[in-house]
């Protein structure tokens, strides 16, 4: 009997000590600061010509734009109120989705102005940024190309409708998914007017091949570094290409925008001295780049005879392949002459070899005149390597400039 | 019969509330008085912070009576030393008559039986490679604890004992009655061992154990043992960190893993994020049967239950919550040269010092998770799931936590049966043979333990959603789409691993004067296969059901002779081939995700032989021995997570082969009757010896990140252990029921195990062979040699009235305070071969001064 009471006594003692799951108290909800409410126009009417942190106790009640969900924005958001849009620039990723109806406190956050493009930077999403709702989902404006108002539509999200990727396009990413860098893709209207289309290698799309048909697009007015204006896809549903083409698919494209003269295969013969085609971003109408050829420098002319070859395209198996581009000049000298081969081998010197006929063209008529040169029936000129080229010539005493873009083939 | 009621009562009082984990240095102390006192290691080093897998192995040879391996067991033990450098899986162990090595990597986890102290003290020992009785072995050995009231000491013993480790209290209570007159016997034993905070900030134990075991004698022929056991037990973790933090904070046993929680009353209350969470029942029916006179059979079912849990933070769209992330620490924002590399976020040196100072005066807000934040992220995420379930109807508007502890779990469910017999075939010679047959499953799941303030998470890969514009490949269960996880459901992958294990051995014994001798062999079949029940979005065919069953059939074979020279001198050889098939937990590529299987899997071959000369003399007992080891073959396979790729990366070597050799020494002498001086020396070169190959995945695509990869891991060293120790230890025994004694220990050579994939030659590529850094990319991080002292002392006292005892018993380990002695570590498996110390070496280190300090009574 002593043993059981010993025995019991023992076990109440050992029951008595172990301890239970340690448990919590929920912490309360931080306050959130509103202050003064502010509308984004007001907001951007406060700068002062330099960028400025801002002090005041200021809240945004606003609708967001974007999100990152997918890779394409990354530790930003776009957000909207009936006065305007903004882009914000977080301090870590914001964990905001397109919808989200939020208040944002701006105490100690940057105003900046870039290129005349307004910012708000360093905010925490963390501390800065109260969440009231989701799914207020902004409806884009349609609007047209040329409608686009830079000082109003800054950071907007807006709609264009009847337009395409430029044939130049057609194959190509959203990015490069591989080197995770940006890309610009040209959009174009049906009268030809254009923007560019920016995705980050790092969107979950960047490795997908453009939209090849027509149709309408939603995405947000943005910026790029150089104060260049840019498009930016919040999601590919977005754009609905449902529609056929208006403007062919392109067989050969050089569109310069890369800014080189030879990636895409294309190279440089220097028959008579060493006078090159360059990319020049100077007055650019078509993008940003193009090529110029000029033998004037330092006063003077070079004498010189230079090609500029295409690749080897295979057109046997189209129809009617039609040979577009822009060109533009100034300046006397020999016009400018192009050439199409169908048995040149790619590298060496086109006087010495390939059998070269030349393409009768409507070219510029002097005074930097873009005028587009095409389109040009290849039909009889067309077989498995076909190649295109640009003859320039100059003379010690004389030579223009000539200025040429989006070299295109196409049916 | 009382002591039933009380063992229905021991049960009751450690199933309520208390759950469990494992301790990872408790419980492997065998002898709790005076020699026990084992110095723990303070961390998790090992295994890359890979969750369900850090578990301290040691301590199992304690109390052996072999010279060498009773010193080792528990003066080395603080270092990580493992006896001839093998793991645990090479060591059989089997309590009372379950096996209880896990079938999934073969480890005996000692914290399962944590607080048994009292039933598990005197195990049968035999170490290397040995005669054994109940099965055919390790190379590492065999132990065999028992808990049958008949064979343990009877009576009761009370103790209680006061510390400043892992836990701080610890009282313990044990009963045996012993046979009674109609057979019946019933040993109890329970504990319980806790503290708020243990001896690393953060940390906190709360554990219980209970051991009923019934033996009815039926006749001189059946013996009938009816045993279960268990220690639930919870525990907030320690986690191991880089250099720079332990610098920073000034404090060697920083732990990134704890934060402040403000509560109701406004006060603050430490949380710490991973806990486990570990309650595993064995329960065995035993029978035991004296056939003849000559013949007896042992046959044991067996079941083992329960559930394995850890814990963690996961977050979805926000910012790594973790102090010590890289990109948080000071050294994120410095160049090569050491100045401000004027990264984006910290440009100017303001911020910068800032971030230090926060970091060198401890603000736990910068140093230590801030659970208030975390709240608060959850509290303001207000968030609209579409599509729940695939409806296109079916939506929540509700705060999704973007941070959560989810807890990773294993519950085992495994059957058994283990026969054993003895056959005596004449005085010289006799047989052991037995029979093991094992049914185990895992139950592997995800479940959500604490939405931290939210209402819910979608069950979608973050990283997949990001990476693929398919939205059903970002899915973690296709036949749930986005799907809605609230606190306790299931989540992010639920499959079992099924593992069937038959072996039979018999071992033929000789022995006639001067030879004693052995010859064993043994034969098995092992197949194991994967049953998934959620079907993965990015691996949506080879995720789901079960896969191809994997089968293995091995044997081996082992043999010792041992000669008397004379009866105090003694020489013995011991050899052993055996293959073994490779263990479930390396065979998987990334099991929580698909059934893939690591290449080129194949049986792990063992090759091993020692040489051993005793002397048994009366003043001295020595033993010196020589061994030398092969393990080839052997898959090593670990998961990490790789911001870059933005994944958790798969790394799998096969075709590992390792070589351990050295010498053992270990002495013992009487230099007069009260004074004993006692040594062990190991001279250990454990190695890697193959040129393994890498395949390399990602938990999140298909895409293969490299095969075949070479690594150069030939003549590496195997790290994580000192493969140097020396022990001296001088013990005072008093007449007058006292006793007092010194050790000195020294360790020496412990290496990091290599991360192999920075020696490839990929990994150098792109690196001109001038490039003065290569070799801080190659060479293998050695460690500091360290020692530590330990002085024990004890008193017993008698009641001759009552013919009870009173023990007091004082231990204090290290005793000089060395708290710079780094005991282990790992080189991160992320790597930035431009800048090595980008992801520098994590280390953990040898705990500082600590006591035990224990009273038991026995009555």
């Amino acid at each position: 009997m002593k043993k059981t009471k010993n025995i019991l006594l023992t076990l109440l003692i050992l029951i008595g000590i172990v301890s239970c799951n340690k448990k919590y108290d929920e912490p309360v909800l931080a306050d959130f600061s509103i202050g003064d409410i502010i509308t984004i126009d007001s907001l951007k009417s406060l700068f002062g010509g330099q960028n400025m942190t801002i002090s005041a106790d200021l809240t945004l009640f606003a609708n967001v734009t974007s999100e990152e969900t997918n890779g394409n924005f990354y530790k930003e958001a776009y957000i909207q109120d009936p006065s305007g849009a903004i882009l914000v620039k977080f301090k870590e990723g914001s964990g905001l989705y397109i919808g989200d109806s939020v208040q944002i406190n701006i105490t100690g956050s940057k105003l900046t102005k870039d290129y005349d493009y307004f910012q708000l930077e360093d905010v925490d999403p963390y501390l800065s940024v109260k969440k009231i709702a989701t799914e207020k989902f902004i409806i884009p404006d349609t609007i047209t190309l040329l409608d686009l108002n830079w000082e109003a539509d800054q950071g907007k999200l807006i709609c264009f409708k009847d337009v395409e990727f430029s044939g130049c396009e057609i194959g190509k990413t959203y990015a490069d998914a591989f080197n995770l860098q940006n890309a610009d893709r040209i959009l174009i209207d049906e009268d030809g007017n254009f923007i560019s289309v920016s995705s980050s290698g790092y969107a979950n799309f960047a490795d997908q091949t453009v939209d090849t048909g027509n149709g309408s697009i939603v995405c947000i007015v943005g910026e790029d570094y150089a104060g260049i204006i840019k498009f930016k896809i919040r999601d590919l549903n977005e754009l609905q290409f449902n529609n056929s083409r208006n403007t062919p698919i392109a067989f050969l494209c050089k569109d310069f925008e890369d800014n080189d003269i030879s990636s895409g295969g294309w190279t440089i013969q220097n028959v008579i001295g060493n006078i090159d085609w360059v990319a020049n971003d100077q007055f650019a109408q078509f993008g940003e780049y193009y090529g110029q050829i000029s033998n004037y420098s330092n006063f003077s002319n070079t004498s010189c005879d230079t090609w500029l070859i295409s690749p080897s395209v295979d057109l046997s198996a189209i129809n009617s392949p039609r040979l577009s581009f822009y060109s533009a000049q100034n300046y006397s000298g020999p016009a400018l002459e192009v050439y199409v081969s169908n048995d040149y081998d790619g590298l060496s010197n086109p006087t010495n070899n390939g059998t070269w006929n030349p393409i009768q063209v409507n070219l510029s008529n002097g005074n930097w005149n873009w005028i587009d040169s095409g389109p040009i029936n290849l039909q009889q000129y067309k077989g498995e390597d076909t190649y295109v080229a640009f003859r320039y010539q100059g003379t010690n005493s004389a030579g223009a400039t000539w200025e040429i873009d989006d070299i295109l083939i196409s049916y | 019969m009382f002591f039933n009621r009380n063992a229905v009562l021991f049960l009751l009082s450690f199933t309520g509330c208390i759950s469990s984990f494992f301790s990872q240095n408790d419980s492997t102390y065998i002898e709790d008085s005076v020699a026990n006192m084992v110095p723990v290691f303070t961390t998790t080093v090992d295994l890359l912070e890979n969750e369900l897998q850090s578990q301290d192995i040691s301590g199992l040879l304690q109390s052996s009576r072999d010279v060498y391996v009773n010193q080792a067991g528990f003066n080395f033990s603080a270092a990580r030393f493992r006896l001839r450098g093998y793991s645990s899986e090479n060591t059989r162990l089997f309590f009372n008559g379950i096996p209880v090595n896990d079938p999934e990597n073969g480890w005996t986890i000692w914290s399962y039986w944590g607080g048994l102290n009292d039933v598990t003290r005197y195990p049968e020992n035999k170490f290397g490679i040995s005669s054994s009785s109940a099965t055919f072995g390790g190379v590492g050995g065999y132990s065999y604890i028992s808990a049958l009231p008949s064979e343990k000491k009877t009576g009761s013993r009370i103790s209680y004992a006061a510390t400043n480790r892992s836990y701080r209290n610890r009282a313990m209570y044990t009963y045996n009655s012993g046979l009674n007159n109609k057979g019946w016997g019933i040993l109890i034993s329970g504990s319980s061992r806790w503290s708020d905070e243990g001896y690393v900030p953060g940390s906190y134990y709360s554990a219980g154990s209970y051991l009923v075991s019934i033996e009815k004698k039926i006749n001189d022929k059946h013996s009938l043992n009816l045993m279960g056991f268990g220690a639930p037990t919870v525990q907030g973790r320690q986690g191991i960190a880089i250099q720079e933090t332990y610098e920073l904070t000034g404090d060697n046993f920083y732990n990134p893993y704890w934060g402040y929680q403000t509560q109701s009353d406004g006060t603050r209350k430490k949380r710490n994020a991973r806990n486990r969470d570990n309650h595993k029942p064995y329960f065995t029916l035993g029978h035991y049967w004296n056939i003849s006179e000559k013949l007896n059979l042992q046959t044991n079912l067996y079941a083992i239950t329960g559930k394995t849990g850890n814990t963690n933070l996961n977050w979805f769209d926000a910012k790594d919550p973790r102090p010590d992330y890289y990109k948080y620490l000071p050294s994120y924002y410095l160049n090569n040269q050491g100045t401000l590399s004027g990264n984006q976020t910290i440009a100017s040196p303001d911020d910068y010092q800032q971030l230090l100072n926060a970091w060198q005066q401890n603000d736990p807000s910068v140093t230590q998770l801030d659970w208030d934040n975390l709240y608060n992220a959850n509290y303001n995420n207000i968030y609209t799931q579409n599509n729940i379930g695939g409806f296109s109807d079916s939506s929540l508007t509700a705060n999704r936590s973007k941070y959560i502890i989810e807890e990773y779990r294993l519950d085992p469910r495994h059957i058994g049966l283990n026969s054993f017999g003895k056959l005596i075939i004449n005085d010289a010679s006799h047989l052991n043979f037995g029979l093991s047959i094992s049914k185990y499953k895992s139950k592997n799941f995800k479940i959500m333990n604490d939405l931290l303030g939210g209402d819910y998470w979608v069950d979608i890969d973050q990283f997949a959603l990001r990476d693929f514009d398919d939205p059903d490949i970002a899915q973690n269960d296709l036949q749930n789409i986005n799907g809605i996880i609230k606190a306790g459901d299931l989540f992010g992958y639920n499959y079992d691993i099924h593992i069937n294990k038959n072996e039979i051995f018999g071992e033929y014994n000789f022995n006639k004067n001067k030879l004693e001798s052995f010859f064993g062999i043994n034969l098995s079949n092992t197949s194991f296969w994967r049953n998934s029940k959620m079907q993965n979005g990015r691996f949506p065919s080879t995720s789901l059901g079960e896969s191809e069953k994997q089968n293995f059939t091995n044997y081996g074979f082992k043999i010792g002779i041992l000669y008397k020279l004379t009866g105090r001198h003694l020489l013995s050889f011991n050899g052993m081939y055996k293959t073994e098939a490779p263990y479930v937990r390396n065979a998987y590529v990334s099991p929580r995700t698909r059934d893939q299987l690591v290449n080129n899997l194949n049986s792990i071959e063992i090759i091993s032989g020692d040489i051993n000369y005793n002397i048994r003399l009366p003043f001295l007992k020595a033993r010196l021995t020589g061994f030398y080891t092969q393990i080839n073959n052997q898959t090593w396979a670990r998961s990490f997570y790789h911001d870059e790729y933005r994944a958790f990366v798969n790394y799998m070597m096969t075709n590992v082969d390792q070589i351990f050799m050295g010498l053992e020494f270990g002495f013992e002498s009487n230099i007069t009757s009260t004074m004993q001086l006692t040594g062990a020396l190991t001279i250990g070169d454990y190695l890697y010896n193959s040129r393994p190959v890498a395949t390399i995945t990602r938990d999140n695509s298909q895409e293969l990140i490299a095969e075949d990869k070479v690594i150069y891991l030939q003549n590496f060293k195997i790290g994580g252990m000192p493969q140097q120790a020396a022990s001296l230890g001088l013990k005072y025994n008093a007449p007058k029921y006292w006793y007092a004694g010194i050790n000195y220990n020294y360790f020496a050579d412990i290496y990091l195990s290599p991360n192999p994939d920075r020696r490839t030659s990929e990994a150098l590529a792109g690196l001109g062979s001038d490039y003065p850094y290569i070799n801080d990319i190659t060479n293998q991080t050695k460690l500091e040699n360290g020692n530590a002292v330990n002085l024990f002392i004890g008193k017993s006292w008698k009641f001759y009235k009552s013919n009870t005892y009173l023990r007091l018993s004082i231990n204090v380990n290290n005793v000089l305070d060395n708290t710079s002695f780094k005991t282990g570590g790992f080189e991160q498996l992320r790597y930035d071969a431009s800048n090595i110390q980008r992801f520098p070496n994590k280390y953990g280190y040898m705990y500082g001064r600590t006591y035990f300090t224990m009273l038991s009574y026995l009555f």
